[in-house]
């Protein structure tokens, strides 16, 4: 039997793991997993932004995904309110990390010495192993709790305006600062806000359904009574699958 | 029975003193104590001022702010962790320490680990037998201020030496409110390459940014050990396992049957 085509076949894990190779085994250990289990894409795509980190010389810092789905979503939108609306010297900081979303769980897997609890953002130095990391963390300013009701532009703009601030500042103290702030800026913006953030997806809302950047671009959406303040109205979505993207 | 035994039952496996090749050694400075960096093993923590002699099994870290960096300690030589950054002593005297301090704090010191005191080059230094272990997790007397090693040369910094430590980086620094701060860098810059997530069909195997190693189906996590470079390629070490050797091919993880492992999440 062809073992390369049979473990690519196989869908019985004990089976599987007897034809493999000898350090397959001893690696894998002899164990039986779910058969339907699906791969965890989001370590893959961390460990690959990880690598992409080592190989520029960037630190590696990482958006933290909350446990709590709430949690997620206000971060989402805070990060796409910098990464949208910030300053070039807000942004220019980014240029000396690579950037990726992840949640601790996986973060831990990748450098088991990261910091606990759920920061904001984890900050891993890349260039040796075993790698260290700190975490950067702020508590954001938050909208009022009915801001989804409420029409008031300007004072959605306040907000968004703290929060960005907020977060700039953080940047600002955690990050080296750029030699060219305005090349240091575009660079941020060509790889980040116009492309993914590794671990996300940017999305777009203004209260009538989401558009999911890549996935569901061109959906229609019946409108409610809600609306996204201006500068929430693109935003990180941390939740949507992998899979699901195209 | 004296405190220090007591104290390091867990990890010195009782009161009579392990040999001196089953051990390897870790001492903090003041900057590195003052930093908060602490030491963690066997369920202990703390920053102590005078030297730990722990097993090479323990599983060592130091802790800064809520992260850890493990350390695998060597046999016979010390840790010496000055400013955040750990430098490797080989052919340390672990039956000397000088100390500094208030007089008589350094002779109640000595005391306390049946320590002979002698001034040397205006230094006093105490001397026992296994007084690294003895001082292991002993309660300093308040006046004592510093020990530092006697003997010993910096260890190894031959290239390819997979452990030997990165020197220079100072890392301990300060930052505004909400900026933790940064962990001692203290690793070995040419695994960084080797980091990452490999996989084949549904087998996956992640190699972390700490010498670690897990590896699953699907989902389902079913191993977990170390790794290492061994030459070209790598070295795996199974939890409770004999470690065995894999080719590394560009970004492939390779066996002589076939079975690639290739790496994922880079476009």
């Amino acid at each position: 039997m062809n073992r390369r085509r049979f473990l690519r076949a196989a869908s019985a894990t004990a089976l599987a793991l007897a034809a493999a190779p000898a350090w397959v085994r001893r690696a894998f250990g002899d164990a039986t997993c779910p058969p339907q289990a699906k791969n965890p894409r989001a370590l893959a795509t961390l460990a690959g932004a990880y690598r992409r980190a080592a190989r520029t010389g960037r630190a590696l810092l990482v958006l933290v995904i909350p446990e709590d789905t709430a949690a997620g979503w206000d971060r989402g939108a805070a990060f796409g309110e910098l990464l949208n609306h910030g300053t070039d010297e807000q942004l220019a900081p980014l240029a000396s990390v690579e950037v990726a979303a992840a949640s601790m769980r996986d973060v831990a897997r990748l450098v088991p010495g990261a910091p606990g609890g759920e920061p904001l953002l984890v900050l891993v130095d890349t260039r040796r192993v075993p790698a260290t990391a700190r975490a950067v963390d702020l508590a954001v300013p938050q909208y009022p709790e009915h801001r989804y009701r409420q029409w008031d532009p300007v004072a959605d703009d306040a907000i968004a305006d703290r929060r960005i601030d907020a977060l700039g500042d953080l940047l600002a103290r955690a990050l080296p600062p750029a030699a060219d702030v305005q090349t240091a800026a575009a660079e941020v913006r060509a790889r980040v806000v116009k492309q993914r953030v590794p671990g996300s997806h940017w999305a777009r809302s203004s209260g009538c359904g989401t558009i999911i950047e890549g996935v569901n671009d061109h959906s229609m959406f019946g409108c409610g009574m809600g609306h996204v303040p201006a500068k929430s109205q693109r935003f990180l979505d941390f939740y949507t699958q992998e899979a699901t993207s195209k | 029975m004296r405190m220090w035994c007591l104290l390091g039952l867990s990890l010195a496996a009782g009161c009579t003193a392990p040999a001196s090749g089953s051990l390897g050694y870790m001492l903090l400075d003041r900057d590195t104590r003052a930093a908060g960096i602490e030491v963690a093993a066997g369920g202990w923590q703390g920053a102590p001022l005078l030297p730990l002699a722990l097993g090479l099994h323990e599983r060592v870290e130091l802790v800064v702010h809520g992260g850890r960096v493990p350390v695998a300690l060597r046999a016979g030589e010390l840790a010496w962790v000055r400013g955040g950054a750990i430098e490797w002593r080989a052919d340390v005297d672990p039956e000397r320490l000088a100390v500094s301090g208030a007089d008589q704090a350094v002779f109640d010191l000595a005391d306390a680990l049946g320590a002979e005191v002698a001034i040397d080059d205006g230094r006093m230094v105490l001397r026992a037998a296994d007084l690294y272990h003895r001082a292991s997790f002993l309660s300093v007397p308040d006046g004592v201020t510093e020990a530092l090693p006697i003997g010993g040369a910096r260890a190894h910094a031959a290239a390819g030496d997979d452990r030997a430590p990165a020197n220079g980086d100072r890392a301990l620094a300060t930052a505004g409110v909400g900026v933790g701060d940064v962990a001692p860098a203290t690793g070995t810059p040419e695994l960084t390459e080797l980091v990452g997530f490999y996989g084949t069909g549904d087998h996956w195997l992640l190699l972390d940014a700490a010498g670690g190693y897990s590896a699953g189906f699907g989902c389902d996590e079913n191993a977990r050990g170390t790794w290492r470079r061994d030459g070209d390629g790598l070295e795996l070490s199974p939890a409770g396992g004999t470690p065995f050797a894999v080719l590394v091919q560009g970004a492939t993880l390779h066996d002589p049957a076939g079975i690639d492992l290739v790496l994922r999440g880079e476009p």
